[in-house]
């Protein structure tokens, strides 16, 4: 070997340190740089035939572990999910106010209970009579305030979505751009690691929004589907369209019937229109996107159907009488139920929405059967979740009158059992022997008017749509218990009238005198004696068998289920936070750049550097030498 | 916390800073527990404990609410107590004014202590229509009705024609009375060697024969319980002197009055009087003296006891009276009356205008001071008790006297025997005092009631305690440790930030 080959390798020599250097500065300055990961220059002996001439630069290469960039996104999209609904479920459990405060809710409902004690002791009182509608109405304001809040908490979650799934499209097409230009020449460009760096940085935030699985093919292409099974990702990007709604409301729900669909849905739009239906499909699992389509489509209308639970509670309760009494014929026993309208004897007092349950005992076992009645327009069959948990729900059509609901009652009951109709439309349930029981029957049938039907008092109504009862109507589009909650206030005519929440009767000669203490006695034994039953679509107590309690300790029941939910989800969050930093650090210490690492890198390519430099120099030293030999 | 894109290179340096937001995070909420005290600001975050805040909470209210009440109605009670009370007194002084009568009559036709008990009644009327808190205290559940009319109304009727006590009282003293010969509704007969006397019918007025017998072997005598009853004296032969002829006159008040004559030997001061009769020199004479002696005792009685007793009764039937049960008045004239009849709310004062439909006037005001008890302490001015005091008392100042009447002074004298005797002490009758009573019972049930809910307050704002707020020695505490690692951290983290490479070379 010569001395210019050894001018030769040193010079490359240089070359590559050069190279080094550029890597290095590279990395300094991308220290900072989001989804930047970590270069190295692969440095190789530069072979001429069989013997090494030089060194040269074999491309610059990421740092990266592909099996720790997989998790990371997996995490990724886990903590997107749990932080999306902590943060959610954070702002849901403010919704109940501080304990003791006042604003909470249960502060509210004791608040109301205390003035109903108030009215007991002084019924002729104009100042407690006041109070008990002031307190009234602040619970009924709470209900309306804290279902406003709930809706708006959905409609925010609805417009996330969108700007969400604008997002994913734009990342999509990102991702797409990047690729054409990694393949420009037809194959990979393996010498931009920028653009890979790119590339990747586009599909860890998809993977935030998105639950993806990626899969590069031997080609360096990249396929996307989402772990539901979606492919987004290919030879071309899909675009996804979500048909926004504007401010949801209680009765906006998701269905995967266009047709009755109050929210938007995400769509692959696709060149033959339609495309599937990504949430009814539940194509995305986990992500921010399918946290808030869970928020909006359970958590929230959860919530929103324990208040409107509660707010139907407190109307029925208060305003519907249970016109029942026991009665033995004989050896049997049984119940009685007046079912003739106290106002209007020729109608049923059972209006649309209001129930009947019967409980009896058979040999085969305790069996329970909950009337609903209806003007004829309710689903058929009713769901189940309408009414109390465990009971065997059935449809009653009005039109059918006294002896309709006598047959009904019969067929239901079947043949261990007496069901007749007693002169003034008096059903009679008894036990027909053998072994059968009549167990309970309540029946709950709301009042309308304020004086004439008993001490029962419609106190709360359906205020938003015009001072209506509420009956818990199943009829028409929306049941009217759906919402109730924002739709909640004070009787109108109680208002104007505060005497009626003792005076129940004014027929002259019968008056109701002031300071009688039927009506308010009733009411606050209402509110915290007696035991209601609860629909098993509240998500409270066991769907099974339901949840009776108390109207107060049922808003007792909300605030803990909707708090110990809030934490849950909290805590859920915090963990997976954990997993995803340790899959972070681990990606890092791999791809991350260290300063330090860098310096001492530096230093070697100094020294190596200048060696080169030097060996140059030698060179250049002995060449003079030589030619001053020839001088 | 929002998910921020991966940096690798800067992890390390963030994710310090991350630790170190969090740490800083837990100390400004323990900074906000020790100035709020309160563990938490909403109910997700106090844990579990939550229930038990919740359910606290409502005891909280609900026994705070009997608090409420119970104040309220010790309040009320306290002024029933008083007014229970004076009205015990009116009783005590009409009762103690009745048992050594002063008859001294003035211009008027009253005594002086007919006048002071006048007043009295004013002032009892008074006592009735308390209000309290713009609440009637004597009127059942119609607070908002004046229970009583006034005393003039009350005594003598009003413009619009309706009749008081005065009027009832006269009317019932007229259909006691019948007409003379026959006074007190009862015939007085007989010829030959009898005496009869018989009602003359069956109806609720006059005088009524109870009871007939006569001492000695002369005499017999029978009676017929009837209705209408009669008496039948027959002087079969002439009595010894001092035997007695006897028969009892029970009065339209229910009193009885005994009356006996007695035989006496002629000659004698007179040949027959109330007191008496003298044996004559046939069996039949007798019979014509005894049949005078019964004139003169029945006259006497029909101007004395009868009018007093006629008085009361009528008093009482008015006082008896409410609007959905109107007092019972004499139906048709007077004299020849068979029976009462209820009157109206137009042709007489109805004196207790208040709630009268309520099986129990405690009833009539009731709360619930605690799980399972509820008290009433509701008072109807028209409950026995009070209406006993109010009809004597009324009958006691409607009557007049006519000092020239020899008859009169009887007649106040048997009227103040009665009031002496109605308004003492009677087994199985309600007094005001029996009231009062059972208001004072009530207010200790509710004094304990009390005593127990501040104990329960006490318990459960120590659970609240215990539950919501935070302890500020345990605060300060955590304060004090996590500041310590905060230090340690700041510090650390800014010694290995200077820890870099790139200061060594030089």
């Amino acid at each position: 070997m010569g001395l210019s080959a050894a001018l030769n390798s040193s010079l490359a020599g240089l070359r590559v340190t050069q190279s080094q250097m550029e890597v290095v500065s590279t990395n300094i300055a991308n220290v900072d740089s989001v989804g930047y990961s970590r270069r190295k220059l692969n440095i190789v002996q530069q072979l001429s035939g069989s013997s090494t001439t030089g060194v040269r630069s074999a491309g610059i290469e990421r740092q990266l572990e592909a099996q720790v960039q997989k998790q990371l996104r997996l995490e990724t999209a886990g903590a997107a999910y749990t932080d999306v609904k902590a943060s959610y479920a954070e702002q849901l459990d403010r919704l109940f106010g501080q304990p003791g405060q006042a604003g909470s809710l249960d502060s509210a409902v004791n608040a109301f209970t205390a003035s109903l004690q108030a009215l007991t002791a002084n019924p002729a009182d104009y100042t407690a009579r006041s109070q008990v509608l002031n307190y009234a109405s602040q619970l009924s304001s709470q209900l309306s305030g804290m279902t406003q809040d709930i809706q708006r908490m959905r409609s925010a979650a609805e417009s996330q979505i969108g700007s969400s799934i604008d997002r994913v499209n734009s990342l999509l097409s990102q991702i797409k751009a990047v690729d054409t230009k990694l393949f420009a020449n037809g194959q990979l460009d393996a010498s931009s690691p920028g653009l890979l760096d790119e590339r990747d940085r586009a599909v860890n935030e998809l993977a935030g929004l998105i639950d993806i699985r990626t899969t590069i093919e031997p080609s360096g292409k990249m396929t996307i589907f989402t772990n539901g099974g979606l492919q987004l990702y290919g030879a071309s990007a899909v675009k996804l369209t979500f048909d926004a709604r504007g401010n949801l409301n209680a009765n906006a729900l998701f269905t995967t019937n266009p047709n009755n669909r109050g929210v938007g849905t995400i769509r692959v739009s696709s060149a033959s229109g339609g495309g599937v239906d990504i949430i009814a499909g539940g194509l995305f699992r986990s992500g921010s996107i399918a946290a808030e389509v869970d928020i909006r489509d359970k958590v929230m209308v959860e919530a929103q159907t324990q208040l409107d639970d509660l707010a139907a509670a407190l109307a029925s309760t208060l305003g519907d009488r249970n016109p029942t009494t026991s009665v033995t014929s004989g050896a049997n026993a049984g119940f009685d139920v007046a079912l003739a309208d106290v106002l209007v004897p020729a109608n049923l007092a059972m209006k649309a929405g209001n129930t009947l349950a019967i409980e009896v005992n058979t040999p085969a076992g305790p069996q329970r059967y909950q009337f609903i009645a209806t003007d004829g327009a309710a689903p058929n069959p009713i769901p189940a979740s309408e009414g109390e948990g465990g009971a065997t729900v059935i449809r009653y059509d009005r039109a059918g009158g006294f002896a309709g609901l006598q047959a009904a009652v019969a067929g239901a009951l079947g043949g261990g059992f007496a069901v007749s109709l007693q002169p003034g439309n008096v059903l009679r349930v008894l036990d027909a022997g053998g072994g059968n029981s009549v167990t309970n029957v309540r029946a709950s049938f709301s009042t309308s008017g304020l004086t004439g039907e008993g001490p029962e008092l419609p106190l709360f109504v359906d205020a938003a749509a015009g001072n209506i009862t509420f009956t818990g109507s199943l009829d028409g589009t929306n049941p009217q218990k759906r919402g109730f909650a924002g739709r909640i206030g004070v009787n109108a005519n109680i208002i104007s009238d505060n005497s009626r929440l003792v005076i129940y009767n004014t027929t002259p000669g019968a008056v109701t005198p002031q300071g009688d203490g039927t009506r308010p006695r009733l009411l606050l034994e209402r509110m915290t004696n007696a035991q209601r039953a609860f629909s098993s679509g509240s998500g409270i107590g066991d769907p099974a068998n339901g949840y009776r309690s108390t109207v107060v300790d049922f808003s007792r029941r909300v605030v803990e289920d909707q708090g110990a939910k809030a934490t849950n989800a909290i805590n859920i969050d915090e963990g997976q936070k954990i997993v995803l930093n340790s899959v972070q650090a681990r990606f890092s210490e791999t791809s991350g750049v260290s300063i330090d690492r860098e310096m001492s890198d530096l230093v070697q390519i100094q020294n190596a550097y200048s060696a080169n430099a030097r060996v140059v120099g030698a060179i250049k030293e002995l060449f003079d030498t030589l030619l001053r030999i020839g001088a | 916390m929002a998910i921020t894109p991966l940096t690798p290179g800067a992890f390390k340096a963030t994710n310090s800073a991350r630790v170190l937001t969090t740490t800083r995070q837990q100390l400004d909420d323990l900074q906000r527990q020790l100035s709020t005290g309160k563990k938490s600001e909403t109910y997700g975050k106090l844990g579990a404990a939550r229930i038990t805040s919740l359910d606290m909470r409502a005891k909280l209210s609900e026994v705070s609410s009997y608090r409420e009440t119970i104040i309220g109605f010790q309040n009320r009670a306290k002024q029933l107590d008083l007014n229970l009370n004076y009205l015990g007194k009116i009783s005590d002084d009409v009762r103690s004014a009745s048992i050594l009568p002063q008859y001294n009559i003035d211009s008027s036709g009253q005594t002086p202590i007919q006048k002071v008990m006048r007043t009295r009644l004013d002032e009892a009327v008074d006592l009735l229509n308390t209000q309290i808190n713009g609440e009637y205290l004597f009127s059942g559940r119609t607070t908002d009705r004046r229970p009583v009319v006034d005393v003039g109304t009350m005594l003598n009727g009003d413009s619009a024609g309706r009749a008081g006590v005065k009027q009832l009282i006269a009317e019932r003293k007229a259909a006691d009375y019948g007409t003379a010969p026959n006074v007190g509704r009862v015939i007085q007969g007989g010829a030959g060697t009898t005496a009869t006397l018989t009602e003359d019918g069956a109806h609720p007025f006059g005088f009524k024969l109870t009871a007939a017998s006569a001492t000695g072997a002369g005499i017999t005598a029978a009676l017929t319980a009837g209705p209408p009853a009669n008496i039948a004296f027959n002087v079969a032969a002439n009595p010894a002197a001092g035997n007695e002829v006897r028969f009892e006159l029970t009065m339209p008040d229910g009193s009885k009055q005994a009356i006996a004559l007695a035989a006496r030997a002629a000659p004698s001061s007179s040949v027959a009087d109330a007191g008496g009769f003298e044996i004559g020199v046939t069996p039949a004479a007798t019979a014509a003296n005894l049949r005078a002696s019964i004139a003169a005792v029945m006259n006497r009685e029909a101007t004395t006891t009868l009018p007093a007793a006629s008085a009361l009764a009528a008093s009482k039937a008015f006082f008896a009276g409410s609007t959905n049960a109107p007092p019972l008045r004499v139906s048709g004239p007077p004299a020849t009356a068979t029976a009462l009849v209820a009157g109206t709310a137009a042709n007489t004062v109805i004196w207790y205008q208040g709630d009268d439909t309520s099986g129990s006037p405690r009833l009539t005001k009731q709360a619930k001071i605690d799980n399972g008890i509820t008290i009433g302490i509701g008072v109807q001015a028209n409950e026995e008790g009070i209406q006993r005091v109010m009809s004597n008392l009324a009958a006691f100042v409607s009557e007049t006297y006519n000092a020239s009447n020899p008859d009169d002074q009887g007649r106040f004298n048997a009227m103040s025997e009665r009031i002496r005797a109605d308004l003492g002490q009677q087994t199985g009758v309600q007094r005001v005092q029996d009231i009062q009573v059972e208001i004072a019972l009530t207010t200790n049930q509710m004094k304990l009631a009390d005593d127990r809910h501040k104990v329960k307050i006490n318990f459960v704002e120590t659970i609240i305690a215990d539950v919501e707020d935070a302890n500020q020695e345990e605060t300060a505490a955590k304060l004090l440790s996590l500041q310590t690692k905060m230090q340690a951290a700041y510090q650390t983290t800014a010694i290995i930030s200077r820890l870099n490479l790139t200061d060594y070379l030089r």
